[in-house]
């Protein structure tokens, strides 16, 4: 099983500590939820673990990832950034192929990992279309694809589901669940508190820069918690045995 | 027939290079010299500007002379064994034919009567047409010595100026010009020293007595008439003599500074144009 | 299209066009002439115009046309923009800066190679000076701010240079200069030329797959494996070498590397590495049709090259321009 970890990170940008002292190990079969406010450095631990900003030792199984070479290190790790940009208007199967880059030239192991990343995301029937023919959802799907294209035990995604009507974002991390629960480790940001409280087996709290919580969802994500990071109060309830919550309030009343 | 043609020249073009060179010119500089010292037998063809009655004191002839593009290709085919350039410019063709062995002379732009003959003699001597150039030079000094028994007493001061406000002093054709015409040219009283601007405030401080301008009435071929549209410089345009001195006479430093001083002379006696 | 089909379409084309401006020229020659001056055979005269004049000329072109179509598509895929192109970021204009100082302080008179090394050097410089200020933001509009702000300096430090030179007529030659020229180009202007074209060329080309995942942004591409410090200096020296030297060589021929891989990026589906060979191949076409035209439109004296390239790629530009405006709103 895949193992991810870091320690002790800390990143100062522009004078400002991003990331104070923070932490972080998930594992292979598990989803992990970054969560916390406008701000928290979420993007940038997950750009940590991209092997993208720095200085930082990520370990990936017990080695360090730094010594790895960058085509090793991106067949080992899949990052998919915040925002939907695409600079070409490429048609779509031809953006997923570029997942396949870490992987050497074209071959045909390529083209199977092709389609099951476009069958996977739902994006079949656009794989032939520009992508800046795309509405947002498609377009975001369509990256998501290309993320998954690279075939690689971890997965880090930025806000994946930020462009996406209820229905994909559903479909969406159900998707990503399911690749953890085929043994891969996930790692995704996620604004949605209650999504993340119906996907992510752990979410990690990160709030100015510091690791506040980190734990089982249910566990995790109390009152007193997102009082504190967010200032809101939630709404809470069960449905069929399964623990939701709904952010309800800005503020403690 | 059309290879016989071209035989038949090639012969033609060998047969009259080996008793005197047939010679082109690509730059108006050149134009004069080949256009005033060679039988149109030797003449392989003149610049593109050669017609140009505005720029060229070898106009006239040029119309019965074939002109030729500042081009490599071309001076080939028309059959020259020398070519006469400018000092500056058409470096790329220059340096082309030179590889494929034509010799270029590059003629400087003289600045004076006697660097304009040392130009013509060298270059007739180049040419084979050394006596011609001789004669062409005495005719010159003759014509030089009867202007400066004419001139006047106390020099009357002149103003020379291009449209774009552009004068000469020490060291310049035009200077040299002024002063074979008995005149003193106001840039040099002032000290300037080479081509350069007179400007507007200088000259309001220190009217001339007359101007002599030149190229103002060729209007495209200067964009800048910065000097020429300014309302006190066409004041005092209209209100002192004017010689307008042809533009060709001076295009290029050469002999025809003669005929540059001769007409400066001439108006001036005239007392100027208003 | 598969791209091979269309680098042999366009290839086809080129061959066409370098016949075509074999044929043409002040001496009227026909096909078996200029056969058999090729090879060396008839008379010597025709043999030099064809072998001395011509053919230099339409070899020049090719590497103009390749350099600069080649140097767009990847400045364009770099900087992820349509609107790149050597003479709109001031490459050009740096490069000729550069070739002004060599020339008219005589270094190139000591030692050929000063032209185009000193094009080249400056090239750099100004491309890696825009990749400073706008690399990493791309926006159009910093991009264009930026290359009107380089080329400006760069024709300001030429004319400065001018000023300073002891040739009095250098001031009106560098603006003929810098409008572009192939007419009486030698073989040696080709030799001088060709080993740093190539050699651009080879970076460029090596660099098209990391343009590829370069679409996806900057951060998906690092994640990806590809080496953006690497790429950029791939893309700069190359396209610094490649246009560094025919600017030396030919002047500054505008616009090229803006309309070729334009037109040809549909046909390649929008992938830039797909886009670099046949925007080479497009390039030399069109700076070989523009130097036909430049021989045909009848003239006192034979019109500039760049001239004609600037009044078909300047209102090209100014489309682009008002279509990516026009699609955003």
């Amino acid at each position: 099983m895949t193992m991810l970890e870091t320690q002790g990170v800390c990143i100062t940008l522009g004078g400002r500590k991003v990331l104070d002292n923070v932490g972080l190990r998930v594992g292979g079969g598990e989803m992990l939820g970054l969560l916390g406010p406008n701000g928290a450095g979420k993007t940038t631990l997950l750009k940590v673990l991209a092997g993208l900003t720095g200085p930082a030792r990520v370990l990936l199984d017990g080695t360090d990832a730094g010594l790895l070479t960058p085509s090793q290190r991106a067949r080992a790790v899949s990052y998919l950034p915040q925002g939907n940009d695409v600079h070409w208007p490429m048609p779509a199967i031809d953006v997923v192929a570029l997942g396949r880059h870490p992987h050497g030239p074209g071959n045909a192991r390529d083209r199977d990992a092709i389609a099951r990343a476009l069958a996977e995301t739902d994006s079949h029937s656009v794989a032939h279309r520009p992508v800046n023919t795309l509405s947002g959802g498609e377009r975001a799907r369509v990256l998501l694809a290309r993320a998954l294209a690279v075939e690689a035990p971890v997965l880090l995604a930025d806000e994946p589901v930020a462009h996406l009507d209820p229905g994909h974002q559903l479909q969406v991390l159900a998707l990503l669940r399911r690749r953890a629960e085929a043994g891969d480790a996930v790692v995704v940001v996620l604004h949605d508190l209650a999504l993340a409280a119906r996907f992510c087996h752990r979410v990690l709290v990160l709030d100015q820069g510091r690791v506040v919580a980190d734990g089982r969802p249910a566990a995790t994500l109390d009152d007193a918690l997102l009082a504190g990071v967010y200032g809101i109060t939630v709404l809470r309830g069960e449905y069929s045995g399964v623990p939701y919550l709904l952010p309800w309030a800005a503020g403690r009343g | 027939m059309r290879r016989l043609i071209l035989v038949l020249a090639v012969m033609a073009v060998a047969a009259s290079a080996a008793a005197a060179p047939r010679v082109a010119s690509i730059g108006l500089c050149g134009d004069q010299i080949v256009g005033a010292l060679l039988d149109q037998s030797r003449i392989a063809g003149l610049s593109h500007q050669a017609d140009d009655p505005a720029l060229s004191v070898v106009a006239a002839r040029a119309r019965n002379l074939p002109l030729l593009p500042a081009s490599a290709e071309a001076v080939l085919m028309a059959g020259a064994d020398v070519v006469v350039a400018n000092r500056f410019g058409d470096t790329k063709t220059v340096n082309l034919l030179q590889k494929l062995g034509v010799p270029v002379l590059r003629v400087d732009s003289a600045e004076s009567f006697d660097q304009a003959r040392d130009i013509l003699l060298r270059t007739g001597d180049r040419l084979e047409s050394a006596a011609a150039a001789r004669l062409l030079a005495q005719q010159v000094e003759n014509r030089l010595t009867v202007l400066r028994r004419s001139a006047p007493k106390v020099p009357p001061l002149v103003a020379y100026y291009r449209p774009d406000g552009g004068s000469a002093g020490t060291g310049t054709s035009v200077n040299a010009a002024l002063e074979a015409a008995g005149m003193e040219s106001l840039a040099t009283r002032l000290g300037m020293r080479g081509w350069g601007r007179l400007d507007l405030e200088t000259l309001v401080m220190n009217p001339p007595q007359a101007f002599a301008i030149s190229f103002f009435g060729i209007g495209p071929y200067s964009a800048r008439r910065s000097f020429a549209r300014h309302p006190v410089a066409r004041h005092m345009l209209a209100t002192l003599p004017v010689i307008e001195v042809p533009a060709q006479l001076w295009s290029c430093g050469g002999w025809p500074l003669i005929e540059a001083a001769e007409f400066l002379s001439r108006h001036h006696h005239r007392g100027g144009e208003p | 299209m598969r791209p091979a089909f269309l680098s042999a379409l366009l290839g086809a084309i080129l061959s066409l066009l370098v016949l075509a401006s074999l044929h043409l020229g002040a001496a009227a020659l026909d096909s078996a002439d200029i056969l058999a001056a090729l090879v060396g055979q008839g008379d010597p005269r025709m043999v030099t115009i064809v072998q001395e004049i011509r053919l230099p000329r339409a070899l020049l072109g090719i590497l103009v046309g390749c350099a600069l179509g080649l140097s767009g598509a990847a400045l364009q895929g770099l900087l992820r923009n349509p609107l790149a192109d050597p003479g709109i970021i001031g490459t050009s204009a740096s490069a000729g800066f550069g070739a002004v100082v060599a020339l008219y302080f005589g270094w190139a008179l000591v030692f050929p190679w000063a032209l185009p090394l000193s094009a080249m050097t400056c090239a750099a410089g100004g491309t890696l000076l825009l990749l400073a200020v706008a690399g990493r933001d791309s926006g159009t509009l910093t991009l264009i701010l930026s290359g009107i702000a380089i080329s400006s300096l760069a024709v300001a430090l030429t004319s400065l240079a001018m000023n300073l030179s002891p040739n009095p007529f250098a001031l009106s030659e560098i603006v003929l200069w810098l409008l572009g020229s192939l007419k009486d180009r030698s073989l040696d202007d080709v030799v001088l030329s060709a080993p740093f074209v190539l050699g651009g060329g080879v970076l460029m080309m090596a660099a098209g797959r990391g343009l590829d995942v370069l679409t996806l942004g900057e951060e998906a591409a690092a994640s990806l494996g590809v080496s953006l410090r690497r790429l950029r200096l791939q893309v700069v020296i190359g396209g610094a070498l490649a246009v560094g030297a025919v600017v030396a060589a030919a002047g500054s021929v505008g616009f090229v590397g803006l309309v070729v891989p334009h037109l040809l990026r549909p046909w390649v589906r929008h992938r830039p590495s797909a886009l670099l060979l046949p925007s080479a191949l497009g390039g030399a076409i069109l700076v070989l049709a523009a130097d036909l035209a430049v021989r045909l439109i009848p003239a006192r004296s034979e019109l500039m090259l760049g001239v004609l390239t600037s009044l078909v790629g300047a209102p090209f530009f100014l489309a682009l321009i008002l279509k990516m405006r026009w699609s955003r709103s």
